[in-house]
């Protein structure tokens, strides 16, 4: 994402993203699709989830992404959708060397719904993981809800996906599938916003494959 | 920023993530409150003005291309590779995936590439099974003509061999094994199973999966289709558990 390859900042690779979001979207319009294809860009935002190999050198410190989305969102190209299809996992310190600053409710809460353009596709693959977005809307929602456009999940199979446990080829376990994600979210938030829960527009599904 | 868990990852979304977007599909909604539209901040709100202005324009643009004109022919090149990989989906149930062990591509004909699933039924791990079909050559013009799509042809192994592994290609046949250890090859032309040298035919008719139909396991009814030949299994071989 950097221009002409090679390195950059994170801010700068973030504000290449907006540009792509925007060029492609005006392609659409070109062709005369805008009616019917409206483009959102995204993201796979994540965190590890333990201190062992090879977790820790898979997903970025808090302060990189975020400076990834405040590129996105403030380079210049604003009015195209950011969607966070990642995790929420806080608490482990996020670099090399295990010594980083670890993920928080408010750093999730910032790259998925905090930054203006940006909206969360929670990715519910277990119970653990949708808890792990119910604590972030628990800690930070008093901040203005979070509003998901739908969940994700990554289940292997082919079309026609399971309603329930799906295999993920990626690790060799059985989890959640587009459906079972999309009602354990909604359910998790019930006794909170239980006159107010959205209706999530959509359940979608990417194939996890080694 | 984080590092992508695969390659597709955030193209994918970046290239259609929205009302018919390739991967989104709607789902049936729970009961709802309400839209929650005052809760978004101005910016936010200005966003989803945007999106649905650009759509109201476009859509009273005369000019607009309808995005479901059909395309009526796509051939594609049908050499490509033959591999043999580990099960990765297949134009199945998912109830019918469980068993699968591993897909062959093979070029059969010139020019017609054939897929073979290998594995065993999902009512019973131990009846192995190799589904065959051939690559649509033109799959827009097969997409208009569901009837024109190649069926999917189900060879049972004569025998409750377990699960069938392909272990080799040619464009004639593969060879597989089992996992009750029996070795030997698939005629893809004559549609039979060759175990020590003896030609066995497939246990029962072919049928053809269903979305909603689990392949039925085969009753003592069923008999092989060539009485003529009497297989004799080798050590290692399960004993056949159908009565003649």
């Amino acid at each position: 994402m950097c221009p002409n390859g090679g390195t950059c900042y994170p801010s700068t690779a973030g504000q290449q993203w907006a540009y792509v979001a925007r060029d492609v979207q005006s392609w659409i319009s070109s062709q005369g699709w805008s009616s019917q294809i409206t483009i959102w860009a995204g993201s796979d935002f994540e965190q590890r989830t333990s201190y062992s190999t090879p977790d820790y050198d898979n997903w970025d410190c808090p302060l990189k992404t975020k400076q990834f989305v405040d590129g996105y969102n403030y380079g210049g190209a604003t009015g195209y959708r950011l969607v966070d299809f990642g995790s929420a996992w806080t608490g482990l310190n996020c670099d090399h060397a295990n010594s980083g600053p670890p993920w928080t409710t408010n750093d999730v809460y910032y790259i998925a719904w905090g930054a203006t353009s940006d909206w969360p596709l929670p990715e519910t693959y277990s119970q653990y993981a949708v808890n792990s977005w119910l604590a972030v809307e628990a800690v930070n929602g008093s901040q203005g809800r979070m509003r998901p456009v739908g969940v994700m999940t990554e289940c292997s199979t082919g079309d026609v996906l399971p309603t329930s446990n799906c295999w993920v080829q990626g690790n060799g376990q059985n989890e959640f599938a587009p459906r079972q994600g999309w009602d354990t979210l909604r359910l998790g938030l019930r006794p909170t916003y239980l006159s107010t829960l959205w209706d999530y527009d959509y359940a979608v599904n990417i194939k996890w494959q080694p | 920023m984080a590092r992508m868990k695969t390659a597709i990852t955030v193209g994918v979304i970046v290239a259609l993530l929205g009302a018919g977007g390739a991967l989104a599909f709607p789902v049936v909604t729970g009961p709802s409150g309400g839209t929650g539209d005052e809760q978004l901040s101005p910016e936010k709100a200005a966003i989803l003005q945007a999106e649905a202005e650009r759509q109201q324009q476009a859509a009273a643009t005369s000019e607009a291309t309808p995005l479901g004109t059909p395309v009526l022919s796509c051939p594609r090149d049908s050499s490509g590779d033959t591999f043999v990989r580990p099960f990765d989906g297949g134009p199945f149930h998912p109830k019918q995936t469980i068993y699968f062990t591993n897909v062959a591509r093979v070029l059969s004909d010139p020019g017609q590439p054939t897929w073979i699933y290998a594995g065993a039924i999902s009512t019973d791990r131990q009846q192995g099974v190799l589904f065959v079909q051939n690559e649509e050559l033109d799959p827009c013009a097969a997409a208009l003509n569901p009837g024109d799509v190649s069926p999917i042809q189900v060879f049972l192994t004569p025998y409750k061999w377990g699960r069938v592994t392909i272990a080799a290609v040619s464009s004639k046949s593969i060879e597989f094994t089992t996992d009750s250890g029996v070795k030997g090859s698939f005629d893809l032309a004559a549609h039979s199973f060759l175990v020590d040298g003896i030609a066995l035919s497939p246990l029962a008719t072919p049928v053809v999966p269903g979305e909603d139909t689990l392949i039925p396991t085969p009753t003592v009814s069923a008999r092989r289709n060539d009485e003529s030949i009497v297989a004799t299994p080798s050590a290692g071989i399960a004993t056949p558990n159908i009565s003649d």
